[in-house]
């Protein structure tokens, strides 16, 4: 029993609690389990193994974020050094290259020197650890960055149009609309054998014709009457003879054998339509021709099928007998020379070839057919500075991008220009009703065209070359010629 | 005059803060990093910077409150300053990560970062709302007095309990009144008084000490002895001066509580706030070191 004042606890800080323990314990408990520990990663692999496998914070409690899906393997995921190589160090492209080794590099380093792209590293597009993963570039920046204004890139020169936007709604707004299309095009000159090729860049608003060297009115073709084919009448589609490659994006090439012969026989003796001249060169089709009517008039001559060593006897006409044999040989021999000779002109000049191919003759005697081929090539990629691929757009009608059936010569090139495409696809940001696509929708940045990017940065840029070459200059006296491009193309490792 | 922490010369550090938001949020918005934002583009790093800074400096006042010869502007001005900078840190910090979050130690930082935050932010709810009641409760007096009242309460009852048994249910009712306690006691207002009854009171009763929370069972015995005395004497008399005593203790014993309590209140999220503002520093400390290390 006590009148004194009882020792009451009339505050916190009578009680137990504490905050400059806690405080401590908190501050060295985090550091040393968010920091220290970890470390224990770095000491070596199996020790990193074993506290990556604990309930300990590993290395990996540094991450700030997943990585982007295709590099969650095995080699990588949980992996940190495997690309932070150096501690304090950003993330080399060494790293990427050993595994990206066939990397192309986005423009020929030997003859422009960007020096927009100094300094760049792979990570400096390639973000990793962000959420949601974006590891490759879909923003249109990556390209207007310098595509908007070329000028300013250190392009030693292009012809590249500026392009800062795609799409209706930013036409109106932006300076620098996406051109029209252009397409590379095979081009012949000259004629037969002699015929030499080059691609050439052509806007399609030039209205460009294809010298292909074939006959081909797709107007024909695609008469929704139907045409004749062995089996009747037949409406042809496009894809009877256009079908796409593996990948879906490209046509797989048309071909004589595939799409043309099961109604274009090479047919030339009405009475024996099992008999077809051999579809390629002219020699071998003059020979069948008369190998063909030889044989026919020994069969005439003998009244029996000759064999086959009188065929070859009969054509080789082995030297010796007499004069008069000879001559009377050569009389006879006219006949399925003759023959051979006028069927040949025949298919060569009006039915079977020319149909399709374009004929020429050449008298000189160098061939044993007069009758030449002018051999065809078609351009097999149109727009090779993008990727498009026909298999996402299968539902759409072919005839919605390809005017086929408006087509009466195989000098037409049927390539959608600009306004075809962006009447369903438009720019990134937009306020229509239609596809929203990015640059790389359709272009690539790492360029197949290119050199690998290894390659390209130890062959050093444009600028780093010219260098060298204004020293030499200066220590030999050379003169540096006027056109870089000359300088630089024999330095080309 | 009286100047609130939140509208010190004019609220200026909200408008600091204010203006740090907004610029802030509008080049959040301008800005168009490769990838999603986060805190490694340019604003990221710039935001991360300013972050850290504002941290650091946070936790300077925690210094600068204890150094009272110091001339670097009044503890008032900081914490003015703190509160408004703190709270705009919420925002910096998240617009930092991009709103990225994660299981590792950077998540880790802003989570420790937010705690702090709504603890302060708890703390400043408590400074505006509490201190009135505080006074309002005391109704004048110091909460010295309070006790020293409550004490000649108890030394009056303990002079007119006047039979042994009345004395021992006082003597016990009144060392068992217990006031404030545990932290947890202290914020919920409830002292964990107990008493034995004599058997001459309750039979039934083992002389244990029983729950006599707010001196109602003291003031029932009391009451109740009180009825069995129906012919008055001077024992009903002292039951009778026994009982006023208690109900004028048991007013008492309301105020001293909620004094304790109120100050409890104003206290108890410092115990949050300041801990792990040192754990957010240490985060900090490896964020800043690990971002870089694998960078």
């Amino acid at each position: 029993m006590s009148d004194q004042k009882p020792d009451y606890k009339l505050s916190l800080e009578d009680t137990r609690l504490s905050k400059r323990w806690v405080s401590w314990i908190l501050f060295v408990a985090i550091l040393t389990l968010f920091l220290i520990v970890p470390m224990a990663s770095l000491v070596s692999d199996d020790a990193a193994d074993a506290l990556r496998g604990s309930p300990l914070p590993s290395d990996n409690s540094w991450s700030s974020g997943h990585l982007s899906k295709p590099h969650r393997i095995p080699e990588l995921n949980q992996n940190c050094q495997v690309c932070h190589v150096n501690a304090f160090e950003v993330v080399q492209d060494n790293s990427c290259l050993s595994c990206h080794d066939d990397t192309n590099h986005h423009f020929d380093t030997s003859m422009h020197d960007i020096t927009k792209l100094d300094g760049s590293r792979c990570a400096s597009c390639h973000i990793e650890h962000d959420e949601p993963s974006s590891i490759v570039r879909q923003d249109d920046k990556l390209c207007s960055s310098c595509h908007a204004d070329m000028d300013k890139t250190g392009a030693v020169s292009t012809e590249l149009a500026d392009v800062d936007s795609f799409g209706n709604e930013q036409r109106r707004k932006r300076n620098a609309p996406h051109p029209s299309f252009k397409v590379s095009m095979l081009v012949s000159e000259g004629k037969a054998d002699a015929m030499t090729w080059s691609m050439r860049r052509v806007a399609l608003a030039d209205k460009p014709l294809e010298k292909s060297n074939l006959i081909f009115p797709h107007n024909v073709h695609l008469d929704p009457e139907g045409i004749d084919a062995p089996e009747g009448n037949q409406v042809m589609q496009c894809n009877d003879c256009h079908v796409t490659d593996g990948a879906g994006q490209l046509m797989r090439p048309v071909t004589m054998e595939n799409n043309c012969r099961s109604c274009h026989t090479l047919v030339f003796d009405p009475d024996e339509p099992q008999r077809e001249v051999p579809h390629g060169d002219p020699d071998t089709v003059l020979l069948t021709l008369e190998e063909y009517y030889s044989r026919q008039f020994l069969r005439d001559s003998l009244g029996r099928n000759p064999t086959p060593q009188e065929v070859r006897d009969f054509i080789l006409r082995r030297p010796g007998g007499t004069v008069a044999r000879r001559a009377e040989q050569a009389l006879n021999l006219a006949s399925p020379w003759g023959k051979a000779n006028s069927v040949g002109k025949e298919i060569f000049e009006k039915t079977t070839c020319k149909t399709c191919h374009e004929i020429s003759i050449d008298d000189s005697g160098k061939y044993l057919s007069k009758w030449r081929v002018d051999p065809i090539r078609i351009t097999k990629k149109w727009m090779p500075k993008s990727e498009f691929d026909h298999y996402k757009h299968r539902a759409s009608d072919c005839s919605l991008c390809h005017d086929g059936a408006g087509s009466e010569q195989a000098s037409d090139v049927l390539m959608p220009d600009l306004p075809v495409c962006e009447s369903c696809h438009t720019g990134e940001r937009t306020h229509e009703n239609k596809t929203p696509s990015s640059c790389v929708s359709c272009h690539q940045f790492h360029s197949p065209e290119q050199n690998d990017w290894r390659q390209a940065l130890e062959s050093g840029s444009a600028r780093k070359i010219i260098e060298q070459i204004s020293l030499d200059w200066q220590q030999d006296d050379h003169h540096l010629a006027t056109d870089s491009r000359a300088v630089i193309a024999p330095l080309k490792p | 005059m009286y100047q609130s922490i939140l509208n010190f010369k004019r609220a200026r550090y909200l408008w600091v803060a204010l203006a740090v938001s907004v610029i802030s949020v509008v080049a959040y918005q301008w800005h168009q990093p490769i990838g999603m934002p986060n805190g490694g583009t340019w604003l990221g790093y710039t935001l991360g910077t300013i972050g850290a800074i504002l941290i650091v400096w946070l936790l300077l006042l925690g210094m600068r409150k204890r150094s009272y010869n110091s001339n670097m502007g009044t503890v008032q001005g900081w914490t003015s300053a703190h509160v408004y900078l703190g709270t705009a840190l919420l925002l910096i910090g998240t617009l930092h990560g991009g709103f990225q979050f994660g299981m590792n130690v950077h998540t880790l930082t802003y989570v420790l970062m937010v705690i702090v935050i709504l603890s302060g932010f708890f703390g400043i709810f408590v400074y505006l709302k509490y201190p009135n009641l505080l006074t309002v409760n005391r109704s004048g007096d110091t909460l010295d007095n309070l006790l020293e009242k409550i004490l000649k309460i108890d030394k009056r009852s303990r002079r007119i309990a006047a039979t042994p048994n009345l004395s021992q249910l006082i003597d016990s009712a009144i060392d068992g009144c217990e006031i404030g306690g545990s932290w947890w006691h202290q914020l919920a207002a409830r002292g964990s008084s107990t008493i034995s009854i004599p058997f001459a009171f309750d039979p039934d009763g083992q002389e244990q000490p029983r729950n006599n929370k707010d001196q109602a069972l003291v003031i029932d015995v009391l009451a109740n002895r009180l009825s069995q005395l129906s012919g008055g004497g001077d024992e009903a008399g002292a039951v009778q001066g026994l009982i006023a005593n208690f109900a004028a203790k048991q007013t008492l014993l309301r105020r001293v509580r909620r004094d304790v309590q109120i100050r409890a209140i104003l206290k108890i999220w410092l115990y949050i706030h300041v801990p792990v503002s040192f754990g957010l520093l240490a985060a900090l400390i490896t964020h800043v070191i690990v971002v870089f290390f694998y960078w």
